[in-house]
């Protein structure tokens, strides 16, 4: 064991309990103020397909350059929330499942070949796969859910992976970064393409 | 003096009131406050909170949304046509989501201190808003206002889904 790891390995014991009582802690999530937050927060969060759609709209906006780094967290939360606004509606979407996979794997794409498409199109694209996110959030969320405390948790858990992709893409300042991000946008067509053929 | 009271609260306690108030707040920034829209706004929303029953509640939540996205969009300052006429319904809209179904009965002082609460709440955040537009350096500031703007504008469509999806007292916007 490196030096480096010993101070976390003496820490182990002393953690283990905490995390089997956040297990617990985690499986109350039911309505009230609580449950309605962590629902809506934990919506976006726990899905793989989700997840990597939303950090690949962070990096391929680095990848773009300003000001569609700056733009697309603006933009993206109000797409998304009319999306799960139809879902909550009942409003039907054709393919919301193959969207979603899709969008993985278009968006992972443009950031692993540094597609610099023009900010109009690369709005477009990102605006048509959030619709399809967001449709799937509103039709999954429990019919208990305290509304304000879900479109919190919802909006700030979406904003927060939206940071994280962008955080990750300001690496494109130094060549190695850019090669870090191309990587991340390969990997991300690849889970992307795994949920598109239904292997994941 | 408890109707006071109830009425200095009751904006805090209705997100319908509360998140539009938000936005009005920010889109106010950086601009001439158009003081007396706001007042005939909130005299008028009074009045008129009985004729929208409750549809005011979906109304404040759709007009905010819709504020709130045309500010992060835009970015501030608003043009002055604009923040007149946000000015004016937001205002209107927010005290006819509180006082629908009682705006007659409501005690006058439970009125007063509610419009005074909402015209002081809404001046604040512009203040605020403002010192930190010009006060901080570079364009952070304006970003974050459109963020918080967009952030906004998204759970209030959130919840004029449930709304609309639920719109009966005891769902989304009881």
């Amino acid at each position: 064991m490196t030096p480096a790891l010993r101070p976390m390995a003496r820490s182990l014991p002393l953690a283990l309990p905490l995390m089997l009582l956040a297990a617990a802690a985690q499986a109350h999530t039911g309505a009230g103020h609580a449950g309605g937050f962590v629902s809506g927060f934990s919506h976006p969060i726990l899905g793989w397909d989700h997840v990597v759609a939303m950090v690949a709209v962070g990096l391929w906006g680095a990848v773009l350059g300003k000001p569609a780094i700056w733009i697309l967290p603006v933009v993206f939360p109000l797409v998304m929330a009319f999306g799960a606004a139809l879902g909550i509606l009942g409003v039907p979407l054709p393919a919301v499942e193959t969207g979603i996979a899709l969008s993985g794997v278009v968006l992972g794409l443009a950031v692993a070949l540094a597609v610099r498409a023009p900010l109009p199109i690369a709005a477009v694209v990102v605006g048509v796969f959030a619709i399809f996110h967001g449709h799937a959030h509103g039709t999954e969320l429990p019919a208990a859910a305290n509304p304000l405390a879900y479109g919190v948790g919802f909006v700030l858990g979406t904003g927060l992976l939206h940071m994280a992709g962008i955080a990750l893409g300001l690496l494109t300042a130094k060549p190695a970064g850019r090669i870090v991000v191309r990587l991340a946008g390969g990997l991300i067509a690849v889970v992307g393409g795994a949920f598109l053929a239904g292997i994941a | 003096m408890a109707a006071l009271t109830l009425g200095l609260r009751l904006p805090f306690l209705y997100p319908e009131a509360l998140l539009p108030l938000l936005v009005l707040g920010l889109a106010l920034a950086g601009g001439q406050r158009p003081l007396i829209a706001g007042l005939a706004g909130l005299g008028a929303g009074l009045l008129g909170a009985d004729l929208l029953g409750e549809a005011a509640t979906a109304l404040s939540l759709g007009a905010g949304a819709l504020a709130g996205a045309v500010l992060a969009l835009k970015g501030p300052p608003l043009p002055g046509m604009l923040r007149h006429g946000m000015g004016f319904v937001l205002p209107a809209l927010i005290m006819a989501a509180l006082y629908h179904g009682g705006s007659a009965s409501a005690p006058a002082l439970m009125a007063l201190g509610s419009m005074g609460v909402l015209a002081v709440t809404a001046l604040l955040i512009a203040e605020i808003a403002d010192l930190l537009l010009t006060r901080l350096p570079g364009p952070i500031p304006g970003l974050a206002l459109r963020i918080a703007a967009s952030w906004l504008a998204a759970i209030l469509i959130l919840m004029l889904a449930f709304v609309l999806a639920d719109p009966v007292p005891g769902g989304a916007g009881a």
